[in-house]
C-alpha cells in the first residue's frame, strides 16, 4: 500500500490480484450475489485506490480493507430496495453446486439423498446467515471464515473488542440453535 | 445443564473455540468440560456450526472482475491520484510523448529553417537511416540522429527523435503545432503535391 501511496502503479495490481477473491467471497456471503459482490468488489478497491494518497499505516493492511469492504457491503444491504430480499433464493446456485457436494455431503455416498440432504444443508446455512444482522454476520465471518482476530474484527467495525465477542457469540448461537435439526 | 456454571460457560465457548481467552479461562472451561458432558456437547455443536461455514463454497470470480476494474480505474480523475503516479500514467502513452517531441522539433525547424535557405520543394530522398516525412512535413527528413534535414542544409533538433515518429511520421501530423505548419508558406506547395488527389493524378500522369 505504501508503495501505491508512493505512486507505484504496479502495487496496486499486486494488491488487487492477492484480495480481490477474498473480498468477493466475503462481499458474497453478505449480499447473497456473485455478480452484486463482483461489483461491490470492485467499488472496494476503487475507494482503496482514492484513499492510498492519504494512507497512512496504522492498523494491518488487511483489517483496513476489510473496513472498507464491511461498509460497502452493510451499505448496500442496508439500501431500501434491498430491505425485502428474497433471501436463500438470492444466494446462485449454479455458483456453488458441484462443491457445495464436496463440502456438505458424503463424498463417498452413492445415494442422492445424501447429496440432497448437503445441498439443503447449505441452504439452510446460507438463510440463516442472510438473516443475521448485518454487523452480526460480517463479525462471524471475518472471524470464523477469513480467520482474523477479534482485535482485527474490532478495528475492520471500528467497535471494542468485547463488543466483537459479544457480536461473533450472539451470531453464532443463532445458528447452532437455527440449524439444530442437521446436528 | 446440569450444573449452576454451566450457562456461564457455555457464554465463552465461542470465545474459547476461537482461541479469544486469556490462559486462566481458558483453564478454568477444560476444568470444566472435564467433567460436563453437556457442555462438550455443546462445544462440539458450536465447533461443528463453525466448520460449517468455513465449508460454505467459494466463488471464484470471473475475468469480468479485473476488466470491470481496470475500466473504473482508467475513468478514474487523475486528481485524485499520487502527484508522482499522474506523470506515470501521463507519459506512459508512448504516442503523447512522441508528440510532444516532435511538436519540440518542428518548432525549431520552423524557427530556424523560415528564415535562410531556400524553402522545400517536394520530397526529398531519405537520408542514412532517416525517413522522409509525408503530408505537410514532405520538405524535410528526419533522421535517428536527431537532426531534420531541409534542402539546403541540416537543422539541429533533438537529441533523441522518439521511435514512433521515426516510424510512424503520418500519426503525427493532426498534432496542432505540425498543422501550423500549412500556414506557412513555403510549405503550400509541398503540401499541395502531398495531397492524395495530387499524388494520385501525377502517378496516373
Amino acid at each position: 500500500m505504501l508503495r501505491l501511496k508512493a505512486g507505484d502503479g504496479q502495487a496496486f495490481r499486486e494488491l488487487f490480484e492477492k484480495h480481490a477473491r477474498a473480498i468477493v467471497n466475503f462481499s458474497y456471503q453478505i449480499v447473497g450475489s456473485r455478480a452484486r459482490a463482483e461489483e461491490l468488489t470492485q467499488e472496494v478497491f476503487l475507494q482503496l485506490y482514492r484513499a492510498a494518497p492519504r494512507y497512512e499505516p496504522r492498523a494491518r493492511f488487511t483489517t483496513w480493507l476489510y473496513r472498507i469492504a464491511t461498509n460497502t457491503c452493510l451499505n448496500e444491504v442496508r439500501r431500501p430496495e434491498r430491505r425485502f430480499p428474497t433471501r436463500p433464493l438470492e444466494y446462485q446456485r449454479e455458483d456453488s453446486t458441484e462443491r457445495t457436494e464436496i463440502a456438505f455431503a458424503d463424498p463417498d455416498a452413492e445415494r442422492g439423498d445424501d447429496v440432497l440432504a448437503g445441498r439443503e444443508l447449505e441452504d439452510r446455512i446460507r438463510q440463516v446467515l442472510a438473516e443475521l444482522p448485518g454487523q452480526q454476520r460480517a463479525a462471524l465471518l471475518m472471524s470464523r471464515v477469513d480467520g482474523m482476530s477479534y482485535g482485527e474484527v474490532a478495528e475492520a467495525l471500528e467497535c471494542s473488542e468485547s463488543a466483537v465477542k459479544s457480536l461473533v457469540f450472539r451470531a453464532t448461537a443463532t445458528m447452532r440453535k437455527q440449524l439444530a435439526e442437521f446436528l | 445443564m446440569s450444573d449452576p456454571t454451566c450457562g456461564a460457560i457455555i457464554d465463552e465457548l465461542v470465545a474459547y473455540l476461537d482461541g479469544e481467552q486469556p490462559a486462566s479461562e481458558r483453564a478454568r472451561i477444560e476444568d470444566h468440560l472435564g467433567v460436563c458432558l453437556t457442555c462438550r456437547r455443546e462445544l462440539n455443536n458450536l465447533r461443528t456450526v463453525g466448520d460449517w461455514l468455513r465449508a460454505l463454497p467459494r466463488v471464484e470470480p470471473g475475468p469480468e472482475l479485473e476488466a470491470g476494474m481496470r475500466r473504473l480505474l482508467e475513468s478514474e480523475p487523475r486528481a485524485d491520484l499520487p502527484r508522482r503516479r499522474q506523470r506515470v500514467v501521463l507519459w506512459a502513452v508512448p504516442s503523447l510523448a512522441a508528440a510532444a517531441g516532435v511538436a519540440v522539433a518542428l518548432y525549431s525547424l520552423l524557427a530556424g529553417g523560415s528564415s535562410s535557405g531556400p524553402p522545400a520543394r517536394g520530397p526529398l530522398p531519405s537520408s542514412q537511416g532517416g525517413i522522409a516525412a509525408v503530408g505537410p512535413l514532405a520538405g524535410a527528413t528526419a533522421s535517428r540522429g536527431g537532426d531534420v534535414q531541409v534542402a539546403g542544409g541540416t537543422q539541429p533538433l533533438l537529441e533523441d527523435v522518439p521511435p514512433e515518429v521515426i516510424e510512424h511520421p503520418e500519426l503525427f501530423l493532426r498534432f496542432p503545432v505540425v498543422r501550423r505548419l500549412d500556414k506557412l508558406e513555403h510549405f503550400e506547395e509541398v503540401r499541395h503535391e502531398s495531397e492524395p488527389a495530387n499524388v494520385q493524378r501525377k502517378g496516373a500522369g
